[in-house]
């Protein structure tokens, strides 16, 4: 075909309006759908041929030539397509911060119930998001996964509720019996608690659980059912919330009355005894040691007594899972008044290892001490909540008889960090219930009590000790997954040597090289 | 074979000589260096406030904090050193009509494209082995993780092949070493803000687009220690598909009129 001049300019015109065409529309349309990429593609195919064709001169060679080439292309395109999509990362990290942590994966391999998780975000943030969320989806086949974005797929998102905005993400779990239940939750990709955030949400929306949780009534303990008598300025301290979101969380619960009861019932996997004021009758006391023998759990919590003669019964259970709680109130100085503890660092144990310092309050709190001494059994305790170190305890009688008023005590070793609660266990192996008998003890109760509940984060700690205490460790809140932090060793000497090296090797480079290329050029 | 392998050695070594016999990559390698060395000084100090204040809690990791920003200013500094450098890789030589001796080797055109490309990209492997400097004085003073290091450095010399096999090929398009510098520099530029249109716009399949043909999105495996083979792909894909171009164009320039 002969040249044209008309012709060889035309066509790349032509090309390079039909690429502003796409430019300008795709930016009008605020989206570059797959059609109007794939007219983007022609459009630089034409403007090619029209550039090639004009240097080439010979158009059927061009065509060729360009034919050729975009099927190498092509083929290179699916190449990477294929291995885009058969691709194993490699996590090289030392703290293996792009795997799924083990508790994760645990929690994975447990998951009975399909979950779906959907996620909306603004599509800058797709990429990282989906790499996670695949994570997810190779680690169970229960897991579905959706990323979407919330301008485009407004059909979708309405389906969550009427404002879905970027950075909303949903968890939804439905059971065998068809009931649904969604858990929202916040997700950025830029967050690097991305992990701990999906789990955590998984956790609290899946529920296989046939665990029954009994919350012993009498005795003085404290309700369920709020006192509908009491004064409007007396503060709410029945434990009907925290019943009902420890139901939430796919645990049934019940009450069992402790007077004169015989045994334990069967479908028991954890009793709580929220602060008995009266003591344990002989009877009562052997069915709940008899109960922790067989491999059962109990979640206790003491308050200071103003009685007395104390609750030596109730004190020998304690004693038995190698637990010590004085009959005394901590006093901290910087708490209004000061028995008020507000700080709380949680120890090693499973139940507060990912919690930290955690914002918990206790109003009249007993100290509660690790002593597996005191039992018989192989006990092993762990102090679970620690005051801060400036805090001391009073005796209950003489903190009365002072009407409140403390002075810090003469002698300062009374003066150190105690403990606020305390988890222990020991084996059972041969136990009909379980093969460890498990037990946490806490100081106060008026802390999970309806009036305080919300104020803190009680609601963890609850819910820890719950899946710990029923032997669903795996249910435990994932913590967020932390680098190891590094110790840079820069003192002001080592900064001007580096500075200076550095400078040395660029003025070497610079003044060196060419100055040998001077001198090669000069003398060959 | 072993012609075309002669055949390419020669024209590497010949390349190697100009290339490190003039002053040009020794000021690009010195200005360089000098820039990344006070980058990286910055990035020390200020390591050290976000440790002092805790106030990011992962920053206080010396490989997220310190190696993986510098690795990123590594990287876009090559996209201004390796237009510089391959603009004259062929241009020069169809401007002084030297190229017409290379078509007469009886080798073809692909060792004339591979050892020009060879002897390039070996030009900024050596400048990259100096860089190798940085995590070094940084293990020194602190306790990076090395797998990740080694990880980088991959990426980086082949994100320099990839953009060499580029330069070559814009290179052997025309004979004005300055259209070949800045065509080089425009693609390697658009590829590199591509992703950020992208999500000006809103679009998530851009945004997936961008994800895949972007450099930036397959270096990051590499420089956050998180490989997947697709990355690996991707730069030999580019690699070779743009020495084919390149191959195929220094053939057109035999049946034009």
């Amino acid at each position: 075909m002969t040249r044209s001049p008309l012709l060889q300019l035309l066509v790349p015109a032509l090309g390079l309006l039909m690429l502003l065409g796409v430019l300008v529309y795709g930016a009008w349309l605020g989206a570059f759908p797959g059609w109007l990429l794939g007219m983007g593609g022609c459009a630089l195919g034409v403007l090619l041929l029209g550039i090639f064709w004009q240097q080439a001169g010979n158009l059927g060679l061009t065509i060729t030539s360009l034919t050729y080439c975009f099927f190498v292309a092509l083929s290179a395109i699916f190449i990477y397509l294929l291995a885009a999509n058969n691709s194993e990362p490699w996590d090289i990290t030392r703290s293996k911060l792009h795997t799924l942590s083990p508790q994760t994966q645990a929690f994975l391999e447990y998951l009975e119930e399909p979950i779906e998780i959907a996620v909306f975000a603004e599509p800058r943030e797709h990429a990282e998001l989906r790499r996670v969320l695949s994570l997810y989806e190779q680690n169970s086949d229960r897991i579905r996964t959706g990323l979407f974005n919330p301008d485009e797929d407004v059909t979708i998102a309405r389906q969550f509720g009427s404002v879905v905005m970027p950075g909303d993400a949903f968890a939804t779990a439905i059971s065998a019996d068809g009931v649904q239940r969604r858990e929202k939750f916040t997700l950025r990709a830029s967050d690097r608690l991305i992990e701990s955030k999906i789990t955590n949400a998984l956790l609290r929306v899946e529920s296989t659980s046939d665990d029954k949780i009994y919350f012993a009534q009498g005795k003085g303990m404290r309700p369920l059912a709020t006192d509908e008598n009491r004064q409007s300025n007396q503060p709410d301290l029945a434990l009907g919330e925290m019943a009902r979101f420890i139901s939430e969380s796919g645990v049934a619960v019940d009450v069992l009355g402790l007077q004169g009861i015989r045994q334990v019932p069967e479908d028991a996997s954890l009793v709580v005894l929220p602060s008995p004021t009266i003591d344990l009758f002989d009877p009562e006391l052997e069915v709940l040691i008899d109960y922790l023998d067989e491999g059962g759990a109990l979640m206790i919590f003491v308050e200071p007594l103003a009685v007395a003669r104390g609750m030596p019964n109730f004190d020998k259970l304690i004693e038995h899972v190698g637990v010590s709680a004085p009959n005394s109130v901590l006093i901290d100085p910087l708490g209004t008044p000061p028995r008020i503890i507000h700080a709380a660092t949680a120890g090693d144990h499973v139940i507060g290892r990912n919690l930290g310092s955690i914002s918990l309050r206790f109003d009249f709190v007993r100290p509660v001490e690790a002593d597996p001494n005191l039992s018989d059994r192989d006990v092993i305790a762990d102090i679970l909540l620690y005051t801060r170190p400036e805090v001391w305890s009073e005796d209950t009688r003489l903190l009365a008889a002072q009407q409140g008023q403390v002075q810090p005590p003469s002698d300062p070793s009374r003066v150190r960090e105690h403990g606020l609660a305390v988890a222990a266990s020991y084996p059972t192996p041969e136990g009909p219930r379980g093969e460890m008998a498990r037990a946490v003890v806490f100081g106060d109760v008026d802390f999970v009590g309806n009036a305080l509940l919300d104020l803190s984060d009680a609601r963890v700690l609850i819910l820890h000790s719950v899946n710990w205490l029923t032997a669903r460790e795996e249910r435990i809140q994932v913590p967020p997954r932390l680098v190891d932090a590094s110790v840079l060793h820069l003192t002001q000497g080592r900064y001007w040597t580096v500075m200076g090296t550095l400078l040395l090797i660029g003025l070497g480079l610079l003044v060196g090289g060419v100055s040998y290329t001077v001198v090669r050029k000069r003398f060959g | 074979m072993m012609q075309h392998a002669r055949a390419t050695m020669v024209v590497m070594r010949r390349d190697l000589g100009q290339l490190f016999g003039t002053p040009l990559l020794w000021v690009l390698m010195g200005v360089f260096f000098i820039a990344t060395g006070m980058v990286y000084l910055s990035l020390l100090l200020g390591f050290i406030d976000d440790a002092v204040r805790e106030e990011y809690e992962i920053s206080v990791n010396i490989t997220i904090g310190v190696i993986e920003p510098i690795c990123w200013t590594i990287h876009f500094f090559l996209l201004v050193q390796v237009p510089l450098l391959t603009m004259r890789t062929i241009a020069e030589e169809r401007r002084m009509g030297t190229m017409n001796l290379l078509r007469t080797l009886p080798v073809g055109d692909w060792p004339v494209i591979i050892g020009k490309w060879l002897a390039n990209s070996i030009a900024l492997l050596v400048y990259l082995s100096i860089t190798l400097v940085f995590p070094i004085i940084t293990a020194i003073l602190s306790d990076p993780e090395w797998p990740v290091i080694i990880a980088s450095y991959i990426a980086l010399a082949m994100v320099t092949f990839s953009y060499t096999a580029l330069g070559v090929f814009y290179s052997s398009l025309s004979e004005s070493q300055v259209v070949a510098a800045v065509l080089t520099f425009v693609t390697l530029f658009a590829m590199l803000v591509f992703s950020q249109l992208a999500d000006a716009f809103g679009s998530a399949d851009l945004s997936l687009l961008a994800n895949h043909l972007t450099f930036m999105a397959q270096l990051e495996g590499f420089f956050k220690g998180n490989i997947a083979s697709e990355n690996i792909v991707y730069f030999v894909l580019f690699t070779s598909l743009f020495l084919f171009f390149g191959v195929r164009q220094m053939e057109s320039l035999r049946w034009r009129a």
